[in-house]
Order: C-alpha cells, then structure tokens, then sequence
C-alpha cells in the first residue's frame, strides 16, 4: 500500500460505512435499505457492528459466541451509486499538508466504504473538466484500482467543477455524490448543487481548506500570485487587511454552509491538518441521520 | 524670516527618494492557492479605506516631506519674532556711519527705521517701549513711553550720522533699564553687536555684503627743505579685486590723479610727492562709486611749525632739557629757579620741583613734582603707585607703553581740571584750563621715574606741548566725526569763532572758557578764529569721517583688546585685512547663534518626529 492509503487507515475506514438518507428505489440489490416492500425480505448476511448502525439489528447470539457485534442484514438492500468528485486542480496542491493529501485520502476512504458496503462507486477527477473517471466499480477488489488512480493523480489546472460537470449526465440512478474540493472560484455552488440535484443526486460537499488559507501568515509588501491562474495582487499586509479578509472568509464559510443546507446537501469542513479519521467518523454520523 | 540656504542642499535626496521608489523591486512574490479570497478582501479594504490604494504612495510622499522638513531645519529659519508678553520693549537704533551703507536702494538706517516702527506697531497698546539712538553718543529718544505715534514720530527723526556707535556704552544703558524692568525684551537694530554686551536681545543684523571702499589715513610729512610729500591708505572692504581713480585735492584744486589696483579686503598705501610748499589742506578722494561714499574722501590741514617759546625752570633735569633742544618747534629758554621772579612772555614754562609764589599770566605752565605749600595742592605721597591711564588727549599713542613711577606726590584734582593719570582714585597728573591758562601737572620728578628711558617720554612731552601750544590747535588735528573738540584759545583771545566746511560761522566765546565743540559731525576743514585786539589769527583743523573704526566695529574684530580699540578711535590701524576676513566670520556665527534661540528648528524637528511616528504607524497597521 502506498504512503497514502496505509494499512492502519485502511483497516479503519473498513470499519466505517458511509450512509445515506437517500431512499433507493432503483438499481441492483445492494446494502442499503430501501422502502420497497418486496417479497425477497429475509436474512441476508451478518456485518460487524460499527458506529451509526441500528443497535437493533445486533445479532445477540453470535455476540455471545463470538464476543463480538455483529448486525444482521436481513432487510433487501439494494448498492447505492456513489460518485466521488475529487477536486485536482492546482489550489488543492497548496497548504501544509496539502489539501490534495487531505482530499485523496478522503476519496480514497469515501470510495473503500462505498465499495466495502457493495455500493457501486464512480470516481471523477475534476478540474475545470473531468480529467479521469472510473465508473462502475464494485467491490472491495477494485479498490486497487482507485488507489492506482488517485495515486498517480497530478494536480494542476483552474478549478472549476460546474463547467466541468455542465455536460454531466449520470447514466445509472439515483446516488450519491461526494465533492471534495476547496469551492475557491468563482463557480457558483448553487449551480453545482442545483445540476447534480437535477441528475437525482444526494450531494454531500467535504470542503477542505488548508491552515494557512484559514489563518494566513503574510508580512509586508507582497504580490500575491494565483497557482491557478498566474494572477496576481500586490498588496500591503496590515492589521486591517486581515480583519478583512478573516471577515470574509467566514462570511465565505457561512455561505456555502447555507447553500449546502437550503438544498438539502450534506456539509463537512475538513482542515488538512485534520485527523483524517476523526473526518469520516463526524460523516458516517452525518450519513447516520 | 531668514534662512541658511545651504540647508536646501538636502533636497537633492528628494528626487532620490522618488527614484528609489521607481527603480524599487518589486514586491515580495508569495504564490497562494487562490485569490478569490484574497481580490474581495483588498477590494473591501479599498472601499472603506480609499488611503489604501495611496498608502504606498502616502508613505512616499511621507518620506519626501520628512526629508523636506529636514532640510528646512537644517536651514536654521528663524522669524524676528517678539515677546509680545513683555510689559516693556528697548529699541536700540543704531545711526553710526555705517548704517549709511546703501543695501538695494535703501540705507541700513532707512531700513532698520522702517523694521523698528513695525516691531513697534505689532506691540500692545500696553507695552511700554524705550527708544535709545546710538552714535558716538547714545540718546535715550523716548523712556518707557505708552503712545506708538510718539515711539514713531522719534525713530523717524533718528538722524544719520557720521560717527562710530559706541555700543558698549549704550548697553550699559539698557542693563540700567533692565535693573529696573528686569522682564524687559530688548532689540537692538545694528549692523554689528560688537561690545553690546547684553544677556540676550533680539538682533536685527544689517550687516549685509556690500562694496565698500574708503580713505582711511591722510598725513603729510614736511621736510626741512619745505617740501610736503602726502601719504594715504586705500582700503577695499569688499570681496572682489578692483581698480580704483583716487585724486589728490591741494586746496581745492586736483593736484594729481592715481589708478590704484587694490585686492579685496587688502589696504594700500599711496605717495603723493612734490605737493607745494605753501599748501594748506589735502584732500583725497576716490572717484569710484560705492555703497558707502562718506569715506570716500578724507581732508588734512598742512602745519605750519611756529617756534614757541618756552621757558625751563629746573635745578637740573637733563631728560628734558636734551628733548626740548632737539624739538624743532621749540625755541628753549632754561633758568635756576632762583634766577629770576619775572616770568612773562613766554608761550609755554616749565617748572620742575618749583613754583613760583606767582604763575605767569601768559602762555601755559607744565608743573614737574610740585613743591609743597605751592598753588598745586598736594595731599600725600605715594611709593610705586600703580596707577591707570585715564582716557586723556595727553595720552593719545601711548596707551601701549607704559612707565613705572617710584615715588610721587598725590594731587587734589582741582575742579577746571581733567586727570590724566589716577591713583587710588586720585591724581598723580591732571590737566585743565583755569582762567583761560591752561596748566598742565605732573606730581612725579621724572628723576624718580623710568619714564625718561622709554619711548613714551617723547610722546608724552610732544603731547603735552602741542596741547597747550597757543600758537597752534595741532590737538585737534586728527579728528572724526562726532567726537568732542576741545579748544585751547590764547589767554588773551577776546572772541574765538569757528568757520564750518559748509561756510557758515559759528561763535566759540565768549563767553569764556570757551565749552568743547560736540557738533563736528560734518566732514571738512573747519577754522578756528581768534581775535586778539585788532589782530585775528586763524587755524585751522580737519574732521573726517571715522572709516577704519567704524568699519572694523561692523567687522567685529573680537580678538583686539581694549587698547588697540582705543587706538583705533585714534586712527592707528593696528589690523589686517586678514584679521577682518576671519573676524567677520566668527562673528555671523556668533550672530546665527544668537538667532537661532528664536529660530524654528524646534518647530520642525517636533513635525519631523510626528511624521516619523504617523509614517512608521501608516507601515505596520495604519490606514
């Protein structure tokens, strides 16, 4: 495994498992629940419990033998479609760590639990266009394949993902679509929001920022270039300059906070110096609701 | 207002401060993720601050005002400014010659007059205000007076004059004043401040670059041949080399023309020769034009030596005996003072330890170690006084030299006479006229004296003759404008009258004693007339102007003493032009000294520091 995708991360997000409120009415038989009340209800398989499971459906009795926590799948389930938007432009590869480090690993996990949970997953690599995609994966053997992939990912290019998505047609069903990203262009999330919306999306955004975008150390008289873009912006550091700026940095939190929630849209502030577990536990609970 | 220019030399950073800033680098490059944060956090700065957008520009210009002000101090502006809370205000207006001097069109004294009734017109109506005129005399114009038009109405009538400011006296004036109105501001409109020796004043200096040329010495030498020859010394105060048209005037009338080149700031002397045995005045002149044209021209009257007769009365005093054989002027008669009771027809007796029971009527008398019980009234004696000098026309050109006394009597100063030598307060020699004689005496025998062994004894005894000379008024010959003339009429004059350069004629006496004359302010041969019965005989003597005095006041010699001052009031130029140079500039530096406690560096530097402060506040968070 790669430095990215060790085993001790591996085997906690394995223990995760990524939920969604979205009721699935279509598609091939899979983990999650649906409300279809279909002849074909009856025990399927057992899970070990993990957090954000129904304690009900505890199977007690192989608890007692085996001192552990299973759950019983026994409901018809039918895989979700989960797209995994990956952010590779060039602002990701800024901030200590990097916010591509932070953004990969947490595709990476979205896609593994995905996977893990018989879901089927699609990872796109998006700039100002969609660079790489694997579709259809399944189970947890293809996993390989999106390490392989994110892996070898270069981050480079503007950033913008509505442009990149405008021709976006989700072929299957229903799914679910993650988006990591850092949302720093001029892009309209609610455009983003309102096009995967019309493709029967459950959206959930994982807005990664790095320490120094949050709390930026700058002295003096400085240009400041965009790693996008080349651009550039003299300017002349001072107390009243970054009250301003941190002004509008919350004001731009706040904001995308608001749009996630007025279309229904799952929201998760992710820091990349930010223990990367503590981020797929506060989700899976999120998924949980 | 004024300014030291060379300050501005400073402002030649400014246009490099302006090419720094041009040829700055640019600014530190820092590559961010993005700056979508960024553009509307600076375009919101801006919007609420429009500073911002100059603020690089304000720090600039910050600098260049910083740098300005720098300049500007260093500078050393200063204002005239007054205590406009003083309760009392001294002007002291300074109207000797030099404030004649012509700067643009307009004379020193025009100038300092029209400065002083402005300083007089920004005062209260309730400061009280001392006007003090300064020449050769000082004149308190108007004391402690309230009404401006009257303060106004005296500056406007202060006179020119031709004589030498005598500062140390007028400030001995003012630091009576300031005894009595100790918070009084002084300001003293001159164009030198030498010998004011006041705490501090306001100085309002007029002595500004000028081209000045001058006469400063015309005397004559007769051989025994009769042939007079002429020396005077051309003097060019200004800073620049010149050829300079001087003439010679022979009673009235051009006797010879020279082209003088004279270096700046240099003296020279010229020769004239072959000037008629039977010439009466001199006069020389320069014909180039300058800002001061008073000492341009300077006059002399040619002596004629008249023996006089005198009469030695001595036991025995060979000093005296062989200087008076040898004086070409003196036809020397000698006696024991037993020899004879009578003593008449004689200009001039000399009695040496005697007296007879009674003085000639005729002619002077010079007393020698008067005897007791005599008409000189001796009160003690006195071993190896220490004694002064008194500022007497007996001891004109021995200031200098001195002698030692071993024993002396000590005289009551008789109230006709003036002392000439003081000790403890009292007189060892003293000199006066007492009904129309002028007596002469000395309480020391020149035996008991080293006098007879120095230089000093012949100029003593030639003053001494030449003052009390009937026949002659060579004392007054050296005489400047706006000094006092004391006349020594013969005892039997019955009318002495005083002709004027300008023609007019004015009555000496009677009555008698004839007072001292204090208006020889006009420049010029002057005449004296006396009528003896029907005989009248006329002498005659010159006043000129003051030139080489004055003019070394105005350059403020600071490192003469008081005897060479002395001595130049005398006419002996004891000076370089050198000296002068230097002295001139210690003292514009004394006088920006002076200046600078009113200037407005203080000022400035505080507005330095404030912009400093507001500059380094606008760099770290500011606007």
């Amino acid at each position: 495994m790669s430095g990215l995708f060790d085993h001790e991360f591996l085997e906690t997000i394995r223990r995760l498992s990524l939920n969604t409120r979205m009721s699935l009415d279509a598609g091939n038989v899979g983990v999650r629940k649906s409300k279809s009340k279909g002849s074909s209800v009856e025990f399927s398989d057992f899970r070990e419990y993990t957090e954000g499971d129904d304690f009900r459906k505890i199977d007690w009795n192989a608890y007692g033998r085996f001192e552990r926590l299973f759950v019983k799948l026994f409901m018809e389930e039918r895989e979700a479609q989960v797209s995994v938007f990956l952010d590779i432009s060039k602002s990701m590869k800024h901030g200590n760590p990097e916010k591509s480090t932070t953004a990969s690993r947490l595709a990476g996990a979205f896609a593994y639990m995905s996977l893990a949970n018989y879901d089927r997953v699609n990872l796109f690599c998006v700039n100002n266009r969609i660079t790489t995609s694997i579709k259809s994966l399944r189970g947890v053997n293809s996993f390989s394949q999106i390490v392989s992939t994110i892996e070898n990912l270069s981050y480079d290019g503007e950033s913008s993902i509505v442009t990149a998505l405008k021709d976006y047609r989700t072929t299957t069903n229903k799914g679910i679509s993650i988006i990591i990203s850092d949302f720093l262009s001029t892009d309209s999330v609610d455009d983003l929001i309102k096009l995967l919306k019309y493709n029967r999306q459950d959206i959930y955004i994982c807005h990664v920022m790095s320490p120094q975008e949050l709390e930026p150390e700058l002295e003096g008289e400085l240009r400041l270039i965009d790693s996008e873009t080349g651009e550039f912006l003299d300017i002349l550091t001072s107390n009243a300059v970054y009250d301003v700026y941190q002004k509008n940095l919350e004001r731009f939190l706040a904001e995308l906070k608001e749009t996630c929630l007025k279309w229904g849209a799952g929201y998760s502030f992710v820091r990349s110096d930010e223990d990367i577990v503590r981020v797929l536990q506060r989700v899976a609970c999120h998924g949980s609701h | 207002m004024g300014l030291n220019f060379w300050g501005l030399l400073g402002l030649i950073t400014v246009p490099i401060i302006i090419l720094l800033y041009l040829l700055k680098q640019k600014n530190r490059e820092h590559t961010i993720s993005s700056l979508y944060l960024w553009k509307q956090a600076i375009l919101e700065v801006q919007a609420n601050s429009p500073w911002q957008r100059l603020k690089r520009n304000i720090l600039m210009m910050l600098q260049i005002l910083a740098v300005i002000l720098l300049s500007l101090a260093l500078t050393r502006p200063y204002i005239k400014a007054f205590n406009e809370n003083a309760s009392h205000t001294i002007i002291v207006i300074d109207s000797s010659l030099s404030m004649q001097m012509k700067d643009n069109k307009e004379t020193r004294l025009e100038r300092a007059k029209r400065e002083a009734i402005g300083l007089v017109d920004s005062l209260s109506n309730n400061q009280e205000i001392t006007l003090i005129n300064v020449y050769s005399e000082v004149i308190i114009e108007a004391k402690a007076a309230l009404d401006k038009t009257l303060i106004k109405d005296a500056i406007n009538s202060i006179m020119e004059t031709n004589s030498v400011a005598d500062m140390e006296a007028a400030s001995q004036i003012v630091q009576g004043i300031l005894k009595e109105k100790p918070d009084a501001v002084v300001t003293l409109f001159s164009d030198s401040r030498k010998d004011f020796n006041i705490g501090s004043f306001d100085f309002f200096n007029y002595n500004t670059q000028s081209t000045n040329y001058s006469i400063d010495l015309l005397s004559y030498s007769t051989a025994r041949n009769g042939a007079v020859s002429a020396l005077s010394v051309l003097s060019n105060h200004s800073d620049t080399d010149k050829t300079l048209d001087v003439s010679l005037y022979v009673d009235g009338a051009v006797f010879d023309a020279k082209e003088i080149d004279i270096e700046a700031n240099k003296s020279i002397n010229i020769l004239w020769d072959n000037i008629p045995s039977n010439a009466q005045s001199l006069m020389c002149q320069i014909d180039s034009y300058d800002d001061l044209d008073k000492d341009n021209t300077m006059w002399a009257v040619v002596k004629k030596s008249e023996v006089q007769r005198v009469l030695l009365v001595t036991e025995h005093n060979v000093f005296l005996e062989k200087l008076l054989n040898i004086m070409d002027e003196v036809e020397l008669y000698k006696t024991l003072p037993q020899a004879t009771q009578d003593f008449k027809d004689f200009d001039l007796y000399i009695f040496d330890g005697y007296l007879p029971d009674k003085l000639p009527q005729d002619g002077g008398i010079i007393i020698f170690n008067p005897p007791y019980g005599g008409e000189v009234e001796i009160i003690s004696e006195a071993q190896r006084p220490a004694f002064l000098y008194k500022n007497h026309s007996l001891l004109r050109y021995m200031e200098a030299q001195g002698f030692s006394i071993g024993e002396t009597k000590v005289l009551k100063l008789p109230a006709w006479a003036d002392n000439v030598l003081e000790y403890d307060g009292k007189s060892i020699a003293y000199s006066g006229v007492k009904d129309r004689q002028h007596i002469t005496v000395f309480g020391f025998d020149l035996h008991d004296t080293d006098l007879p062994l120095t230089t000093a004894f012949p100029v003593l005894i030639s003053n001494t003759i030449s003052d009390m000379s009937t026949k002659s008024i060579f004392a007054i010959n050296n005489i400047f404008s706006g000094e006092r003339v004391e006349f020594v009429l013969n005892p039997e004059t019955q009318k002495a009258e005083l002709e004027l350069p300008d023609g007019s004629v004015l009555r000496l006496a009677p009555p008698f004693p004839v007072s001292s004359f204090e208006e020889a302010d006009m420049e010029g041969i002057y005449t004296l007339i006396q009528t003896i019965g029907q005989d009248t005989y006329e002498s005659q003597f010159a006043v000129n102007v003051p030139s080489v005095a004055e003019f070394n006041s105005v350059k403020n010699i600071s490192d003469v003493n008081k005897g060479n001052i002395d001595s130049e009031k005398n006419g002996i130029i004891t000076d370089t032009p050198s000296e002068i140079q230097t002295d001139t500039q210690e003292d514009n530096k004394r006088d920006n000294t002076l200046l600078r406690n009113k200037g407005l560096e203080r000022v400035i530097l505080i507005l330095l520091v404030l912009i400093l402060i507001f500059e380094w506040w606008v760099y770290t968070d500011g606007i």
